[in-house]
């Protein structure tokens, strides 16, 4: 975003980011360890993920699979013939010495994503993807528990396969990273390749901030902050606008521009809102990568490519237009459907296919349930109604078996107890009532509200609302279309 | 999402033998048109590294490339040590030179022994190591965890 | 015990199988064996007694009982302390690794228990398989059994070569049938060679390498020591196979694939190369006659000696340590102290994590190991790695292909395992170069992935001032072609045979 300052300078905010996505397979990426979250410490390693003297690391092929998944939805090149680097450094919660990662030759590459602008709703942004390659993730360090304030060492996460997947610079607000990365949750939920829960540390997201600052004179670039391990959409929008700001103010102080200081990382404190500096070295880390010699390359056939986007799971994008296409929903209601993701997606197409009623299906989905949910703080896939209960409600009052009010009776005792349609109705006391019944109740209501009658023949047309409301009260089963068409019959008549 | 079924039980190993060459094959996927948001970044002229280049202009090793090798490879050394370093290495490397100086670009870098590719695991959870085993040759355990000398960012 | 007692495996476990001998009785023939020559030789660091008497007993059991009986049944064996084995101590010869017990075995250390091997123990070797001499071990050198005693003994002996001299003294000794070994550029073949025994280092992938500690992953290969061919393939013959723990082991397939294309030759069909870079390096004088003997042999029983070029030669001892040093300065970083191995104890307060590590590294490598971690290092460093590593990895490439060529000409390469006999224990400690050098003639094969095998040579005659040192020939074969090194081993075993008697009558 350009900020046009009291001194006549503008500046520009230049984001890339980097997202670590935990892909997910039962096993880690090069032993037979589970990645499941949340064991004990220390219950999930094996000689091989505690890098033990003598042992050699296997691909998992079902990571292979899901990074080319990656790379078909972001539409980026896959690399055949990619292959297994050794990164080096020093950590205790990098067991090895290195981590196995793809340094020159990454599964896949060069692509592109691409949202809607949230400060400008005309406005696409097309945000290039540099790469994304496969690597396995390190354990975890508990600092200052131990006896003399030591670390103590879980390495449960180490092998976990994470998929890193790079942007370019394109990115100029904090606002649009939020919604790049929100894009990209929704696409990667939807291909089923992570469950990217944030919390969990299934999805985390560096974020490489610098300004362009615009002179009268010059353009000045400052230099390039990794903010690192930022595990929510708002502390990635929070850090980047610390960051442009502190930034700001630290080069009107000193006029500093990339190239004088190295690159710097710094870590976002959400508690105090700031970023403090966690690394700074003089010298670049010089991580020695070389070819993994215990990994034979991976080489991806076209037959395998193609078979594997022949599998690939609809995209949001294809989604949405088949909402919109198939069940005739507004660009509006699409999007909102398509962004719950995927189970939701489904769990509406199960309710229009039923009721064959895409509008009404809808208007519950979106009005009823996701309210609920939202309060409850609770998935699709937990709620208590099926797709099929909820499509076969949609069905009876699309068909005028039921009005609208009888019907969220229905959704209301549903939500409690797991009952058939017609077990409901039963327990509501729903049945259907003939048209000599609803003649009678016209010939009761038309006796009983004579001035009313008189009223509604005078012009106040409003008049016939209370007769409506008296007429359910007298048999909650009638159908307040039905009634008002049969007393307009008698009353017009 | 795939469930996740414990088997303990062997996977059979996929190996597909074909020359393997570092030269890439690119699939390349159907394109659409791009509309990029904000302008070109100009990041990149500025992705000058800070060079860590031991200085080795004469390809003898001093005693600052020890220092520096030692550095990076967490490796302590007496001053006795570094001394016959200075003097071991710069004798290897001499042996090596005649090596560097050839033109070898006709050959392709062989970083593997056999030309295999594509050995892989089916994705199958085996059992994991007890806790025991787990922090059995740790050189400090504090059960469950392993535990290592204070950590100062 | 004497030393015509000691018999081979194939011979000691047909006693056994027959009745002839138990195993417990067999066990603490070799126990009394170890007892007795290993104060001398220091070929073990540590015997399995305990262990390996229960096993016997149990093996006796089994064969009692009338269970079948695998094809190493209660033969003894000695492991380099490289390999894995649950339970036991594996310490690579390193204060690094003093107290590291794996909790997994190695693949082939399994393999020789499903065999019904005995596991004797494990022998000394170069810290981490880097050296040529057994000597860089925190247990001290092994000696050369040959000439260790007796009227001709030398001060400090005779290296038996490394880094599996543990292994190869242990065999010649009489210690043990059988040894395993690891072999990244010779350390299998140049120890058998300064021994008097035969050791192979099969073709790169054909032994699983999971479990063997790594000293650099795309050279190592598991391989076998004995005192005969027939020995050797049977111990070969167990180990071998893919195995789905190690990835660059090669596929069941693949293997019987390859060997189908290299048929099967006898030795009048056989082309033998003779490598003419080797010829024209300076050899000690029994080893350019046990190189002439073998091809006056060769040719004798009809073989056709053809002479072939490997014009890279020159380069390839450059190539093989800048490359294994790379190798090795990567599989050496897990070792910092902080998960398994030694953790130095770093006075000041306030020690940076940094110190600790680097410290526990200082005080956990010998000197050799630590020239190899700084050269690799180097050679991987930015800047460097274009220049040096990748440099030979180019070059590693041109020597393969130098052996592709020889290969459709011929079927195996004859030339020396080594420029000369064994050497004074401590004769290179001053010089790395020189001690390099010695594998000047084994390397290559562990660059282009080879199966190679060290054959020892009987000369029918020495001259009055030479030394009687073990001397021996190598043999290259094409990928998968071990049955070619064997068939020619047999025979050479045959003449060493009647030379051996030729010499006594």
């Amino acid at each position: 975003m350009s900020t046009t300052t009291p001194s006549a300078i503008s500046v520009q905010t230049i984001i890339g980011l980097e997202i670590h996505v935990q892909l997910a397979t039962c096993s880690k990426l090069f032993c037979g360890c589970s990645t499941r979250y949340g064991q004990p410490p220390n219950t999930q390693t094996c000689p091989i993920c505690q890098g033990l003297p003598g042992t050699l690391p296997v691909i998992n092929s079902q990571a292979i699979d899901l990074a080319m998944d990656v790379g078909l939805a972001l539409e980026m090149e896959l690399v055949s013939g990619c292959r297994w680097d050794r990164k080096h450094y020093f950590y205790p919660d990098l067991p090895k010495g290195y981590q196995t990662s793809q340094f020159d030759l990454p599964i896949t590459r060069k692509g592109r994503l691409e949202f809607r602008d949230p400060t400008n709703a005309e406005t696409i942004c097309s945000v290039r993807i540099n790469r994304a390659h496969l690597e396995e993730d390190a354990g975890k360090s508990l600092h200052g528990e131990g006896v003399d304030g030591g670390t103590w060492i879980d390495l449960n996460r180490t092998g976990t396969p994470l998929l890193e997947i790079v942007t370019e610079p394109d990115l100029r607000s904090a606002q649009q990273a939020k919604a790049f990365l929100q894009q990209l949750r929704t696409i990667l939920l939807y291909i089923g390749v992570s469950d990217c829960n944030m919390q969990e540390g299934s999805m985390r997201v560096d974020a490489n901030v610098n300004l362009r600052i615009d002179n009268s004179n010059e353009t000045v670039a400052t230099p390039i902050v990794e903010i690192k391990n930022l595990n929510s959409f708002r502390n990635v929008e929070r850090a980047i606008e610390f960051e442009r700001d502190r930034q700001l103010q630290h080069w009107r102080a000193t006029g500093e521009r990339m190239g004088q200081r190295p690159k710097q990382t710094r870590g976002w404190d959400a508690d105090r809102e700031i970023t403090t500096v966690q690394r700074e070295k003089e010298e670049a880390a010089d991580y020695r990568y070389f070819p993994c010699p215990d990994l034979p390359p991976v080489v991806l056939s076209v037959e395998q490519i193609a078979e594997r986007r022949g599998k690939l799971p609809r995209l949001p994008q294809q989604w949405k237009s088949d909402l919109i296409r198939v069940w005739k929903l507004s660009d509006y209601d699409a999007s909102v459907i398509v962004e719950q993701g995927r189970d939701m997606a489904e769990y509406f197409e199960i309710v229009a296919r039923i009721s064959q009623d895409g509008k009404r299906s809808a208007n519950w989905i979106t009005q009823e349930i996701m309210r609920l949910l939202n309060e409850q703080q609770r998935a699709i896939t937990q709620f208590p109604i099926s797709a099929q209960q909820m499509g076969e409600l949609v069905a009876a009052v699309a068909n005028n078996e039921l009005d609208h009010a009888r019907a969220r009776e229905i959704f209301a005792l549903w939500l409690e107890q797991p009952l058939s349609l017609g077990e409901a109705k039963q327990r509501l006391g729903i049945a259907s009532i003939s048209s000599d019944e609803v003649e009678q109740l016209v010939a009761d209501i038309v006796a009983q509200h004579a001035a009313a009658i008189d009223d509604y023949r005078q012009g106040k047309k409003q008049a016939l609302g209370p007769l409506i409301a008296q007429a359910k009260k007298l048999n909650p089963n009638v159908s307040p279309a039905k009634f008002r068409e049969a007393l307009l019959r008698v009353v017009e008549g | 999402m795939k469930t996740c079924t414990p088997i303990f039980l062997l996977a059979s190993q996929a190996s597909f033998w074909f020359r393997f060459s570092i030269c890439s094959l690119i699939v390349t996927l159907g394109g659409r048109k791009i509309v990029r948001c904000g302008n070109p970044s100009g990041r990149e002229e500025n992705s000058k590294t800070m060079d860590a280049k031991p200085q080795d202009v004469t390809g003898e090793v001093t005693m600052d490339v020890v220092r520096h090798l030692e550095r990076l490879a967490y490796l302590q050394l007496s001053e006795v040590d570094r001394a016959s370093l200075v003097g071991d290495l710069s004798k290897v490397l001499g042996y090596a030179r005649s090596l560097t100086r050839l033109d070898l670009t006709e050959f392709e870098p062989q970083t593997h022994a056999m030309d295999q590719a594509n050995v892989m695991r089916a994705d199958d959870v085996q059992a994991s190591s007890t806790l025991e085993q787990a922090l059995a040759n740790a050189p400090q355990a504090a059960s469950p965890y392993l535990q290592v000398p204070r950590v100062l960012e | 015990m004497t030393q015509q007692e000691n018999l081979p495996a194939l011979e000691l476990s047909r006693r056994i199988r027959s009745g002839d001998l138990s195993v417990v009785e067999s066990t603490r023939r070799s126990l009394a064996e170890v007892a007795q020559r290993n104060p001398t030789l220091n070929a073990f660091v540590e015997v399995w007694s305990d262990a390996a008497l229960t096993r016997a007993a149990e093996l006796d059991h089994k064969r009692v009982s009338g269970e079948s009986t695998g094809p190493l049944f209660g033969v003894p064996i000695g492991l380099k302390s490289n390999l894995c084995v649950t339970g036991q101590l594996c310490t690579c010869a390193s204060k690094m690794l003093s107290n590291y017990r794996p909790t997994y075995s190695a693949t082939v250390c399994q393999r020789l228990l499903d065999a019904d091997a005995i596991l004797l123990g494990r022998t000394n070797m170069d810290e981490y398989a880097m050296g040529s001499g057994t000597e860089y071990s925190i247990y001290g050198p092994t000696r050369n059994p040959h000439f260790a005693s007796g009227p001709n003994a030398v001060l400090e002996g005779y290296s038996p070569g490394g880094s599996s001299g543990g292994s190869a003294a242990a065999v010649a000794s009489g210690m043990v049938p059988l040894a395993l070994g690891s072999d990244t550029g010779g350390s299998i073949r140049q120890p058998a060679a300064f021994c008097g025994v035969y050791g192979l280092k099969p073709t790169y992938g054909r032994v699983s390498r999971f479990g063997l500690v790594a000293y650099a992953s795309s050279l190592d290969q598991i391989g076998p020591i004995a005192t005969t061919p027939e020995d050797l393939e049977l111990l070969f013959q167990v180990i071998q196979g893919s195995d789905r723990l190690d990835a660059t082991s090669l596929s069941r397939e693949k293997v019987q694939q390859v060997e189908a294309t290299l048929g099967h030759k006898s030795l009048k069909q056989l082309r033998v190369g003779i490598i003419r870079e080797h010829a024209e390096q300076d050899l000690a004088p029994t080893v350019r006659r046990a190189l002439e003997e073998t091809k006056e042999y060769l040719k004798s029983v009809g073989a056709t000696l053809v002479e072939v070029s490997l014009p890279k030669q020159a380069q390839a001892i450059a190539t093989y340590y800048l490359i294994a040093s790379c190798e090795a300065a990567s599989n050496l970083s897990r070792y910092d102290g902080m998960h398994f191995g030694h953790r130095a104890q770093v006075p000041e307060k306030n020690a940076t994590l940094e110190q600790v590590i680097a410290a526990s590294r200082g005080e956990g490598f010998g000197a050799e190991v630590k020239r190899r971690i700084m050269l690799g290092t180097y050679a991987l460093s930015h800047g460097y790695a274009e220049q040096y590593y990748q440099q030979a990895t180019r070059m590693r490439q041109a020597i393969r292909q130098d052996f592709a060529a020889a290969f459709a000409e011929v079927d195996v390469l004859l030339g020396p395992t080594t420029p000369a006999p064994a050497f004074p224990i401590g004769a290179h400690r001053q010089d790395p170069i020189a001690m390099y050098l010695t594998d000047q003639f084994t390397v290559s094969a562990n660059l282009a992935g080879l199966p190679a095998i060290s054959v020892p040579i009987e000369l029918t005659n020495f001259q009055p001032d030479e030394s009687r040192l073990p001397v021996a020939v190598q043999f290259h074969a094409p990928p998968c072609g071990e049955s070619r090194l064997f068939a020619v081993a047999n025979a050479l075993h045959e003449r060493n045979q009647s030379a051996k008697l030729g010499a006594e009558a």
